[in-house]
């Protein structure tokens, strides 16, 4: 049994780095995924932090690997996401770990976690399954999220949206956010580490002159190809979903480069002991298999090489150079959308 | 100590039943050895009256120049190991960490022969987390009976356990429990509990149904974000809410069909 407060004590803060240049389907420097078929069965107990997420998705591979592994002891707990961290955090302080594995929705809650230095680096082997673009040491991307320009094309001409997400401000477009919606509050929050308060401050109140407010982005993407408002700001899979049900429906992505509006988040798994049997769940996580489901029955951007990206997401990104687990930093942009008044 | 910003920390403790009782259930449907909490609410003010008597005579001794870090690790065991620990764990998650983080400053401001204040800080900051922990499962008993009752209603209708509704009877339940709260006066937690049902529960499940009825999800997200919302704000009496709850069972009604066909089409992970 591990003595949980000399691995807390002896463990060194790991460095964390967010996405760096340009996102691509790129397979440089990687071998593609590995197939369930290869992985050595899970035997044994094994305790995971599941952070909630796409709907019962998670729960679904969870009981697909179980069922594949029979002799796998799955202890789960559920919960959101950022209640987790702060859970494994306070267990830590307090010289006790009871997680093997933390699988989270959003990589700030990892990042969070990581800081503290509980977790394991993830292994070399185990990185080279994950696109280089998103291989960090601290934690494993495992699927990813892109914030996207939806735009209605009877109204708009793809060439008259701007490619600068500050740009939007000093338009007369017709605008849909959800200034509630989580995916939102992290979109601003990128927006406010990559530019500053201050531009972030005159960009939210620019835009909401010309914004129209929707709980949710779902909502954005409807009232976008309604025609309510000529674009919105969404996530890119309520659109993929849309149009997967409505392929005749007025909404096109659009992209801007190398800022908060074309950010990927990720979501992300972290290792908080050597017990392999983490390590190879990790591996489950990141197979053909898995990473195919999640881009097919949840359109997310899959993390490991040559998996099929999900039907209709752009094929050249250009996410900004940011620290993800700075968006763990909500606070001030709450403040910040109250005092524009945009909350 | 960087804690997350978020603000799951700093809910309602009524938002903290909506989680406990999301957490209720364990891997794949079992039932937490917790699932009982009115019967063993008494168990857990003895443990936790104990464990303060134990910090109390801690902190006492250490301000008499006593070594006492041997017990505050015997009480960090202590804690391990009472089922008021799991109840938390299980029910009132929100407050768990609390907790936790209240033994590990004790355990530090004595491990580094802190000033008997800290030392005190860190007591209090124990003792309210641990009778926080306490109302928060008392409030979940009353939760939990009120979903036993539920579920019997449902296994003579259905023959659903508890344990396994769909989301949709879930959402539904939730909804009566809104007008039956706010009914009774308190419009805060009736807002709190409809609007945590469309982020725990709502939100999780729109994804397959946009692709087969974007439109339904659209109106049901008005409904969760304005209508009912709006109805409260403007102090409509309980049975005009009730009325358009009773327009909403029908589109989610019909949100349960449209999943019905999507589970079939569901390809498998592997």
């Amino acid at each position: 049994m591990i003595d949980r407060r000399t691995l807390l004590k002896s463990a060194a803060a790991l460095g964390l780095l967010g996405p760096t240049h340009l996102w691509a389907a790129s397979n440089r420097q990687s071998i593609a995924a590995e197939s369930a078929d290869d992985l050595p069965p899970l035997v044994g107990k094994l305790s995971v932090y599941l952070g909630r997420g796409e709907g019962g998705l998670y729960d679904d591979i969870v009981a697909a690997i179980e069922k594949r592994n029979p002799e796998l002891e799955l202890s789960i707990r559920r919960a959101p996401s950022a209640a987790l961290a702060n859970t494994l955090v306070a267990e830590a302080k307090a010289g006790v770990s009871r997680a093997d594995l933390f699988w989270s929705i959003d990589a700030s809650s990892l990042g969070a976690v990581a800081a503290e230095g509980v977790s394991r680096p993830v292994p070399a082997a185990i990185r080279r399954h994950i696109k280089p673009d998103f291989r960090y040491e601290a934690w494993a991307a495992i699927s990813g999220r892109l914030r996207t320009v939806p735009y209605n094309p009877t109204r708009l001409d793809a060439a008259a949206i701007p490619d600068d997400i500050m740009a939007f401000a000093d338009t007369d477009l017709k605008i849909g956010w959800a200034p509630a919606y989580g995916a939102f509050q992290s979109f601003v929050t990128a927006m406010r580490v990559l530019e500053g308060e201050a531009r972030t401050r005159q960009w939210l109140r620019g835009v909401k002159t010309q914004a129209r407010s929707y709980a949710g982005e779902l909502g954005v993407v409807m009232a976008v190809a309604r025609g309510e408002v000529d674009l919105g700001f969404a996530n890119h899979y309520y659109t993929l979903r849309l149009k997967q049900g409505k392929p005749d429906a007025n909404v096109d992505l659009a992209l801007t480069r190398n800022d908060a509006g074309s950010l990927v988040n990720s979501s992300g798994v972290l290792l908080l002991n050597d017990n392999p049997l983490a390590a190879n769940f990790l591996r489950y996580l990141l197979t053909d298999e898995v990473q195919s489901y999640l881009a097919r029955e949840a359109y997310e951007i899959p993390m490991a090489p040559g998996v099929a990206l999900p039907q209709g997401l752009p094929e050249r990104v250009q996410p900004p150079s940011l620290d993800l687990t700075q968006l763990a930093d909500l606070k001030p942009t709450l403040d910040l959308l109250r005092e524009t008044r945009v909350l | 100590m960087n804690r997350l910003p978020r603000p799951i920390l700093h809910t309602t403790l009524f938002v903290c039943l909506c989680l406990g009782a999301a957490g209720a259930v364990q891997a794949h449907g079992e039932l937490s050895p917790v699932d009982d909490l009115t019967a063993h609410i008494g168990d857990y003010e003895n443990e936790v009256a104990d464990m303060r008597s134990t910090v109390d005579s801690i902190v006492a001794d250490y301000a008499a120049g006593e070594a006492v870090a041997d017990r505050v690790d015997a009480l960090v065991e202590t804690w391990e190991e009472v089922e008021f620990h799991e109840a938390v764990e299980t029910h009132a998650m929100p407050l768990y960490p609390s907790i936790w983080i209240a033994l590990g400053g004790l355990r530090e401001a004595v491990d580094e022969s802190g000033a008997d204040a800290d030392v005190q800080q860190w007591q209090r900051r124990l003792e309210q987390a641990l009778y926080e922990g306490v109302g928060a499962l008392k409030l979940a008993a009353t939760q939990q009976d009120d979903e036993a009752d539920t579920a019997e209603t449902a296994a003579h209708g259905h023959g659903a356990a508890a344990d396994e509704r769909p989301t949709i009877t879930i959402i539904k339940d939730n909804l009566q429990s809104v007008v039956k709260t706010y009914r009774e006066g308190d419009a805060e937690s009736a807002q709190s509990l409809l609007h945590q049902t469309y982020i725990e529960r709502f939100e999780g499940i729109e994804g397959d149904l946009i692709e087969r009825d974007a439109d339904l999800v659209t109106d049901l997200e008005k409904d969760f974000n304005a209508t009912l919302p709006l109805l409260m704000e403007k102090q409509a009496s309980a049975d005009d809410l009730a009325a358009e709850v009773e327009k909403m069972n029908a589109k989610l009604d019909r949100a349960q069909t449209l999943l019905d066909d999507a589970a079939k089409d569901q390809s498998s992970v592997f």
